[in-house]
């Protein structure tokens, strides 16, 4: 049997308001295999945005095992951490957060100026990202003057650009309308489906979730049934 | 892109904010430039060219003056090459916010004394050959675009004539020049005898201070003990010194203005930690979810912070280059007529690295705080913060 993708084992996280300690996950097991489109769904503060948080390392539990690829993240460095972000996940947020100041296909470059390649190979790879979202048009364009649909399109790309088997998307469709919200998670599908991108998302929206492969729903901290 | 276009693109943020804050530390940057070089002109941070030379005043004030019959004493004592008498004039030409240094001088004496003065034969023989004639600083002449022959009304108001009126004329026989930094001043110079014969009775046969060369490998100091010992039981007592020591009085006369213009310049650059601390925070906030974003890019928090620093460095930089520019375009203009006040004033590279290491400074104590915070950035509180 292989290694699932993602492996979480016994995960508690709290964190402290005041004197009090609040528990946002308790004893949580996960394991994901690779090639999956996971839908996390569950109220709000129900720690679906905390244990994306925790896969994609972008903070650490308070105890518990995260396995990710065979890599225990838990006991890496904070540069190793950054490191391994940079190279084995790409992050899509619910509000973009593309940097205004740079175009569309610099935003898209902008993980690979922490790669060794060179600038031609840099602006050719984002190039060909943003064609794959099928924002080539648009590469000179500044988050201001895209739609909010195109911006999340050129997250994704940014997201793909380093070419990360894992995808770890917080409502990607939040902030959108519904024909834009149906046009980015068929995008997530093809990655999914195509690229075999392993694509961890949190969504509300019940319409979203069908696009995923597995749908798993989360109260109070923990895991609920698991439907396929 | 590279990283260094990525940090540039960073001032684009706000264009006019940027712009703003550029043009408080040019003004603050121009500012140290102008007062860096009025307090090295007070200090006396000008050379003697290689000539020694006393300066003979009254010993109680400046104000009191010295009667000819010292200068003439004082030119026969052993070790003295030459003597010339010198008058602080006043007066002014057409308005009273025109002014100079006016100094009626002795025509032969002067040079002779301040033969780093350099002067045309001509000039010379002109001005030698009419008691009405004078001897202008090139720099004046071309200020106000007089011609040799020219007839130059001033007017006076220290010094009444003869017949009570305080209408000066003289005639310009031609122009000096004086090497950079010397401390000869760039004066209208006229003759000490023409001024004589018509100032007003009580002023006649007195000078306000005397300068003396002396004979080559003089003692300053037996000369000095000479002269003072000479007059020491007259009703008009001398007080002698180098003329190096002599700048460095006038320097400490003034002192306090330097001190004032330091502090000014202390709360100007107060003022500036404080606005370009706002402006740096300002940023920082604005920025939190696109610091937070570039962490969970992979960026380390090592080089995020790196980047806050170097973008507040290169802000401080940039505003002290566009000052110290700035200072280097402005100086022509302001050198002529605050030359005529300070004897000496010119910008240096001195000075400009100076600029340069306090805006080092200020950028590091400005960028220090935002820096250490975008460091310790948490990415996923930054990120549930934004997202509310």
């Amino acid at each position: 049997m292989p290694e699932p993708i993602i492996r979480c084992r016994d995960v508690t996280h709290a964190y402290a308001r005041g004197r009090h300690t609040v528990s946002v996950l308790e004893q949580l097991n996960l394991s994901i295999d690779s090639g999956d489109f996971v839908a996390l769904m569950g109220p709000s503060g129900s720690g679906k945005t905390t244990l994306l948080n925790l896969i994609g390392g972008l903070e650490s539990p308070t105890s518990g095992s995260i396995k990710i690829q065979g890599l225990e993240i838990t006991q890496l460095p904070a540069n190793s951490l950054a490191d391994w972000r940079a190279a084995s996940v790409g992050f899509v947020f619910q509000f973009y957060h593309l940097l205004p100041v740079l175009s569309a296909i610099d935003n898209v470059g902008l993980p690979l100026l922490l790669t060794t390649l060179s600038r031609k190979e840099r602006a050719s790879r984002a190039a060909a990202a943003l064609e794959l979202v099928g924002l080539a048009d648009r590469s000179a364009h500044k988050p201001v003057e895209l739609s909010g649909g195109q911006q999340q399109r050129v997250a994704i790309a940014r997201a793909i650009v380093a070419d990360p088997q894992l995808l770890i998307c917080d409502e990607p469709t939040g902030d959108l309308d519904r024909q834009a919200a149906d046009e980015i998670l068929m995008l997530l599908q093809t990655l999914n489906q195509e690229l075999h991108k392993t694509i961890v998302m949190v969504t509300h929206d019940q319409l979203a979730a069908t696009y995923a492969s597995t749908v798993l729903h989360m109260d109070k901290g923990c895991l609920l049934e698991a439907a396929t | 892109m590279n990283r260094a276009t990525f940090i540039m693109n960073g001032f684009r943020r706000h264009t006019a904010r940027t712009i703003l804050t550029l043009a408080s530390l040019m003004i603050a940057f121009l500012l140290f430039m102008l007062i860096r070089a009025i307090s090295a002109g007070l200090a006396g941070g000008v050379t003697t060219g290689g000539v020694e030379r006393l300066v003979v005043d009254a010993r109680y004030s400046m104000t009191d003056n010295l009667p000819m019959t010292h200068i003439r004493a004082i030119s026969e004592l052993p070790g003295v090459a030459d003597v010339t008498p010198m008058v602080w004039f006043g007066g002014y030409y057409k308005d009273p916010q025109t002014t100079f240094t006016t100094l009626p001088v002795d025509p032969e004496g002067y040079f002779n004394v301040f033969p780093d003065a350099d002067v045309d034969p001509l000039s010379y023989t002109r001005f030698l050959a009419s008691k009405q004639a004078v001897l202008v600083h090139e720099t004046l002449v071309e200020k106000h675009a007089w011609k040799v022959g020219q007839v130059i009304p001033l007017m006076g108001d220290i010094w009444p004539k003869e017949d009570g009126s305080w209408d000066w004329e003289f005639v310009l026989a031609g122009s000096y020049r004086t090497a950079e930094g010397s401390r000869i001043p760039k004066a209208f110079l006229l003759r000490y005898d023409y001024f004589n014969d018509s100032v007003v009775e009580w002023v006649k046969d007195q000078a306000g201070w005397a300068v003396v060369s002396l004979v080559q490998g003089q003692d300053a100091q037996a000369v000095i003990d000479s002269i003072d010992s000479l007059f020491e039981n007259s009703s008009d007592p001398t007080k002698s010194m180098t003329e190096d020591a002599y700048g460095q009085e006038m320097a400490n006369e003034v002192g306090d203005i330097s001190l004032i213009a330091m502090a000014i310049l202390g709360a100007v650059f107060f003022t500036l930690v404080l606005l370009t601390n706002n402006v740096v925070s300002l940023s920082f906030h604005e920025r939190v979810a696109e610091f937070a974003t570039m962490k969970s890019l992979g960026f380390h928090d090592s080089a995020v912070a790196a980047m806050v620093m170097f973008e507040t460095l290169l802000l401080c930089l940039f505003g002290a280059a566009l000052g110290i520019v700035a200072g280097f375009l402005l100086e022509p203009h302001v050198q002529t007529s605050l030359a005529m006040v300070l004897g000496f004033f010119k910008m240096t590279w001195m000075h400009a690295i100076q600029a340069l290491a306090i805006a080092t400074c200020l950028g590091i104590v400005v960028g220090t705080l935002p820096a250490l915070r975008a460091r310790r950035l948490s990415i996923a509180q930054a990120l549930r913060k934004v997202n509310g």
